[in-house]
């Protein structure tokens, strides 16, 4: 019987394998590139368009609609998770700043079912003015490989992703600025 | 069937246009240790164990096609057999314009979780039968989904997994199910789900409809002139028949019957002193046999979920087989400078236990300078053994220093007594912390905790004279350092305490450890 588990690992093994050979053969060379014309590859607009949550009224908002006018910085955060919070002020600042320059910030908020009624008040009551989306099943943090929290992805404005960083030190999210400087419209004289 | 599949998308690939480019996005989280659980039962185990855990996971999209894996490998140096290669999960989608068709694994919410929730816990490593593996209960079937707008229309069927089994453990039983739900007039939004459970042994089939309904209260007070005020609104209910009467628990109902109930509202409103916002939520629960057969459901708990380690790790654990409560939680903010977090949870269970806790946290902020005071008072009923009169006092503080280089120091103290006969035994938790941190590069930290409370699973035998239990010291240091742009990697040295961990939402027993470990985080 054991013998058979084996085989039977064995076959599924080399079935995967045949799926990966398949893959490989319909992927062009495949290099982390950063050139313009290799752009499409290291963009994730598809994945963002096919990635759908609940805004806090329960509408289904694609994070891929934030792309398109300027760099996109995605924070996955929680309630409960103190370097998350610690995070939030420093991205606030960054938003009010050069949200008039077109960066969007989206927090992905990973309470989960436990805690998505306290979410509400907790933006509200700390002036939190970027939108939030309510990942409850950990649909985008599976999707975007978010292993830990926070996880901050900044993207351009196709999609790219520029910058990911898990966890936080304070002062990081202020050290975006330089990172998203080329990607902002630039300051009105 | 499921070959069959794979093979089809294998196909399919030939179909995708040449011209559009592949989207691979991959991480792998790397675990290595030497050590051991100092509890660990198994005679012979020597302390310089070794274990190696990987997690792989890959994600290929071009156009509206999705295929991906998860791949995972563990090794244990005092038994071959405890070892496993096991691709976890596998799956191919297909997205196109708010439409998705998936095969093979799956995670899925109904409403808030009172009938079903799949899911996993990205990054988070469970350790069972001697063995690691990553947390996930997700399902191994199929689902049709399609959302626009407020619109979620879903349909699925799947076997279970069970998130304390490790891979390569046979699943049993088949969920099959649906949900509509969408958006009747402007903010009321309306919901029904249905839930049949075959547990494929010869068992009742057991079928659970439910229905759920969300009111955002903005357009009616926006009308009313209540621009500033928001209130929100989220109900759910639902019903379990012919359940397995031998595993009722819950005398409320019949025994081969069930019910849940979730209600939750929120309010959030500026104040008149200038600056001042507050904002407050209210939750109440019951839940009557309803843990259901092959774990498919996670009902909300209503019980705080703590930031400071101490509170964290004495959580109560959801009985959702009996169990109804409350909680209420207000917050009040000035300037952003300063807050102030109330929180009052309450459970009952069945043999009239209790949890209760009252919380309050009071915290300064100053450019990246955070202060913070709080306080606990806490009964358990339903702890082994019960835990009366709990008291927690602790501080919070980051402080900026020079540079880009910060300070971060955690100091709490728990202390309360387990029932016991002749007298209930008190005991002491201590806690303290101090991290360094220098942005984007690395942070450095020592964390030394202490116990005597003889519900720890360390906890030995009493002293004779004083009844009271061995204090037990567990001191570890911890480092995390940034490489490169794709990898964050982790040091752990030390002793770890054991007992009950809670992310997201979601409580688990994490084992005692004393050793080394490290672990890479990478994400591409």
């Amino acid at each position: 019987m054991r013998e058979g588990k084996r085989r039977s690992r064995w076959r599924r093994g080399l079935l995967v394998l045949c799926l990966g050979a398949a893959l490989l053969a319909a992927t062009p060379p495949f290099s982390f590139g950063r050139g313009e014309e290799e752009k499409g590859k290291d963009s994730l607009r598809d994945v963002l368009q096919s990635l759908l949550l609940p805004d806090l009224d329960g509408n289904n908002v694609s994070i891929g609609s934030f792309l398109g006018e300027g760099p996109v910085v995605l924070d996955f955060w929680a309630t409960w998770c103190k370097p998350c919070l610690l995070a939030m002020p420093e991205l606030q600042e960054l938003y009010a700043e050069l949200a008039p320059r077109g960066l969007r910030v989206v927090g992905i908020n990973e309470d989960g079912p436990r805690n998505a009624t306290k979410v509400r008040p907790f933006l509200q009551t700390n002036g939190y003015t970027f939108p939030v989306l309510l990942d409850l099943n950990r649909e985008a943090q599976q999707r975007l490989h978010a292993i830990a929290l926070p996880t901050t992805l900044v993207l351009d404005k196709d999609g790219v992703v520029l910058h990911s960083s898990f966890g936080y030190r304070p002062g990081e999210t202020a050290k975006l600025r330089s990172l998203l400087e080329p990607h902002l419209t630039p300051k009105s004289e | 069937m499921k070959r069959a599949a794979l093979c089809c998308v294998a196909a399919a690939l030939g179909l995708v246009p040449a011209s559009a480019w592949p989207q691979i996005t991959f991480s792998n989280l790397l675990e290595g240790r030497v050590g051991k659980d100092p509890q660990d039962p198994r005679p012979a185990v020597p302390d310089d164990r070794a274990t190696f855990f990987d997690q792989f996971h890959l994600d290929w999209a071009r156009d509206a096609l999705l295929l991906g894996f998860r791949f995972e490998h563990y090794v244990a140096s005092e038994d071959a057999s405890l070892g496993y290669s096991e691709f976890v999960q596998r799956y191919a989608a297909w997205q196109d314009r708010g439409l998705e068709v998936r095969v093979g694994n799956f995670q899925a919410l109904f409403g808030r979780g009172l009938v079903l929730r799949a899911f996993e816990l990205p990054g988070v490593v469970r350790e069972e039968q001697f063995r690691q593996f990553g947390y996930s209960r997700d399902l191994d079937g199929g689902q049709v989904r399609y959302r626009r707008g407020s619109l979620d229309l879903m349909a699925l069927t799947g076997q279970p997994r069970r998130a304390d089994e490790p891979p390569g453990t046979e699943r049993r039983g088949l969920a099959s199910g649906a949900q509509a739900a969408g958006q009747l007039v402007k903010g009321l939004r309306l919901g029904g789900e249905y839930l049949r459970l075959d547990p494929q042994d010869g068992g009742p089939t057991t079928h659970i409809p439910g229905g759920f309904a969300q009111v955002a209260f903005e357009p009616w007070l926006s009308r009313l002139g209540l621009r500033a005020l928001t209130l929100g609104a989220y109900g759910e209910y639902a019903h379990a028949i012919d359940l397995d009467p031998s595993a009722s628990v819950s005398p409320d109902v019949d025994p081969d019957e069930g019910r849940a109930l979730y209600v939750g509202t929120d309010v959030s409103l500026p104040l008149f002193l200038p600056g001042l916002r507050a904002a407050a939520s209210w939750e109440y629960k019951d839940y009557d046999n309803f843990a259901l057969p092959g774990t498919v459901n996670e009902p909300p708990t209503l019980v705080r979920e703590h930031t400071m380690a101490l509170l964290n790790r004495s959580t109560h654990v959801l009985e959702p087989a009996q169990e109804e409560g409350y909680q209420f939680e207000a917050r009040l903010d000035w300037r952003q400078r300063a807050d102030l977090t109330l929180n009052w949870s309450r459970a009952e269970n069945s043999d009239s236990r209790r949890f209760e806790e009252f919380f309050a946290e009071l915290a300064g902020h100053r450019g990246l300078f955070t202060l913070s005071l709080f306080a606990d008072l806490a009964e358990d009923g339903s702890a082994i053994p019960p835990v009366r009169e709990r008291e927690t006092y602790g501080t919070y503080a980051v402080v900026p220093l020079h540079g880009d280089h910060s300070l971060e120091i955690e100091l709490a103290r728990m202390r309360g007594s387990r029932d016991s006969s002749p007298a209930d035994i008190p005991f002491e938790d201590r806690y303290a912390s101090l991290t360094w941190a220098w942005a984007e590069r690395i942070s450095l930290g020592v964390v030394t905790t202490s116990t005597d409370d003889p519900g720890d699973p360390g906890a030995g035998e009493p002293d004779p004279s004083t009844g009271r239990y061995p204090r037990q010291d567990f001191t570890s240091v911890g480092a995390r350092l940034r490489l490169a742009r794709h990898h964050d990697l982790l040091g752990f040295w030390g002793k770890r305490r054991g007992g009950i961990a809670c992310t997201a939402g979601t409580c688990y027993v994490v084992p005692a450890f004393d050793g080394a470990g490290l672990q890479l985080l990478t994400r591409f």
